[in-house]
């Protein structure tokens, strides 16, 4: 079965970036939010089996994103990867805390990324 | 020593001495004394400007202020830093801030007004450098952060062009895009430089410390090193065995080896060898990163671990550099509890030296 991957990112061209880099590895479906707020609203309709989560957005920001999605009961554990231009210590550290899986610091390296996300989507499968 | 016998010798000596000026009044506001440091504070050109009341010594302004303090500190028995500017003939204002208390009698009883008065430019620049030094801060924080979601575009896309390129074999753009990704790279470890200073200074430094053998760190980097440096230079690891694993942050400890390795590697343009020397030695472990380049002379070495320092003139120029690499390097080693020196002479080599405390084996950096 395909893997949904839903992208959080108030930046178009790192959302573009990150769309490009799964969908050439031809096995993902890919949607984009471009906020925190946008992104509840699609968790329902598309739901991903991960989250690829900016932390610094405008309104909504990735630390309250990240504990919506982990409050949400009944439901698969939903895997997700943080990603931010914060110290990558600082920002592993408090997205550990909130319950993400593993965090990029940014700029990220393209095949590090993708490998990741394909180890978390194995977890999910088993 | 000569002693001062006489009391009163001796109380005017000491108030000689004060780095700060002095003036004592009567209750009828005569000049008991005056040291010379207040004389020259309020611009008095008088020499012996005792027994005389101040208002007739002190041009008017400063005689207006003096009288202020005198009735303040009689009312409320003292006054503090109270801020007084004065127009010193032909020279800029100057800042002071005098002080008032009341001068007491062998039964306690109030006898006079003591005035002090201490000049307050210097304070006010610290204070401006800091305000200043602090913003600075906030501006490299706040614009590194800005500045890596573009750089992650423009990394990140520039990859996925290159593997385009690449598949579809066009030299020439494969060439260009390696060039745009390469400087992308060098831009984003400056920023990266920029953030670490800026944690560093500010106290936000947060180590992961975990158990770490030095020596296994040591190969690690030579060999990416190594590399790097395309067999032009000679690496040798001269780790004693006794080192006994410490509570390091790994990657941090990691960065001040590599900083100071591909420093020795970068100031030896010729090549050489660059040794990594490790051993115990009383209550530290020290750990040596040796070269044999061209060096630095005195001049250079007092300002080694200052913030963007670069050397001018001479074969260290040529070498790139953000200035920051040491900053940041010694600011790890100080945040471990550790100390960071180098010894060097032109054409000669250096020597960095970075000590770390044997306690580290027991207990985990304070950081």
């Amino acid at each position: 079965m395909t893997k949904r991957i839903l992208i959080v990112d108030d930046d178009r061209n790192i959302r573009g970036l990150i769309r490009k880099v799964l969908e050439r590895e031809g096995k993902y479906e890919v949607a984009e939010a471009e906020d925190g707020k946008a992104a509840e609203e699609k968790l329902a309709g598309f739901r991903p089996d991960l989250v690829v989560l900016d932390i610094q957005m405008p309104g909504e920001g990735g630390y309250e994103t990240c504990m919506h999605i982990r409050s949400l009961a009944g439901r698969k554990k939903i895997k997700i990867v943080g990603v931010s231009g914060v110290s990558g210590k600082i920002g592993d550290a408090i997205m550990t805390a909130l319950g993400a899986d593993y965090f990029f610091e940014k700029p990220f390296n393209n095949s590090q990324f993708t490998h990741k996300i394909e180890e978390l989507l194995e977890e999910v499968e088993a | 020593m000569t002693h001062i016998s006489d009391f009163k010798v001796f109380c005017r000596s000491l108030l000689e001495s004060l780095p700060y000026g002095v003036m004592i009044l009567n209750q009828q506001g005569l000049i008991l004394h005056m040291n010379r440091n207040m004389s020259f504070m309020l611009n008095i050109t008088e020499p012996e400007a005792e027994n005389v009341s101040f208002r007739d010594v002190l041009p008017r302004e400063i005689s207006r202020t003096v009288q202020q303090m005198v009735d303040d500190t009689t009312s409320y028995g003292f006054v503090m830093d109270r801020r007084i500017s004065v127009n010193v003939a032909e020279k800029a204002e100057v800042l002071m801030a005098m002080s008032g208390s009341i001068l007491r009698d062998e039964e306690g009883q109030p006898a006079g007004i003591t005035l002090i008065c201490r000049e307050m430019t210097a304070t006010r620049e610290l204070d401006r450098m800091r305000e200043l030094d602090k913003l600075k801060d906030d501006f490299i924080s706040s614009v590194s952060h800005d500045l890596k979601n573009p750089l992650s575009s423009i990394l990140g896309f520039s990859d996925i062009l290159l593997e385009m390129a690449k598949e579809k074999d066009l030299s020439e753009e494969t060439e260009y895009l390696q060039i745009i990704r390469q400087e992308s790279r060098r831009l984003s470890g400056m920023i990266g430089q920029m953030l670490s200073l800026a944690r560093i200074e500010s106290g936000m430094l947060h180590l992961k410390v975990g158990k770490v053998v030095l020596k296994e760190v040591v190969s690690e980097v030579l060999k990416v090193l190594s590399v790097q440096s395309k067999g032009k230079h000679d690496f040798r690891a001269e780790m004693d065995d006794e080192i006994p694993e410490l509570w390091l942050d790994r990657e941090e400890i990691s960065r001040v080896i590599m900083n100071l390795v591909s420093n020795a590697m970068k100031y030896s343009p010729e090549g050489g060898p660059v040794t990594v020397r490790g051993f115990v030695r009383g209550e530290n472990v020290h750990l040596e990163v040796h070269d044999k380049g061209i060096g630095m002379s005195e001049e250079t070495l007092s300002h080694m671990f200052e913030k963007f320092f670069r050397e001018t003139g001479g074969e260290a120029q040529r070498v790139p550099g953000t200035g920051l690499g040491l900053v940041i390097t010694k600011g790890i080693v100080e945040a471990h509890g550790g100390t960071i020196s180098v010894e060097s002479a032109v054409g000669d080599g250096s020597v960095f030296s970075v000590i770390l405390p044997l306690w580290l084996r027991d207990k985990k950096p304070s950081a």
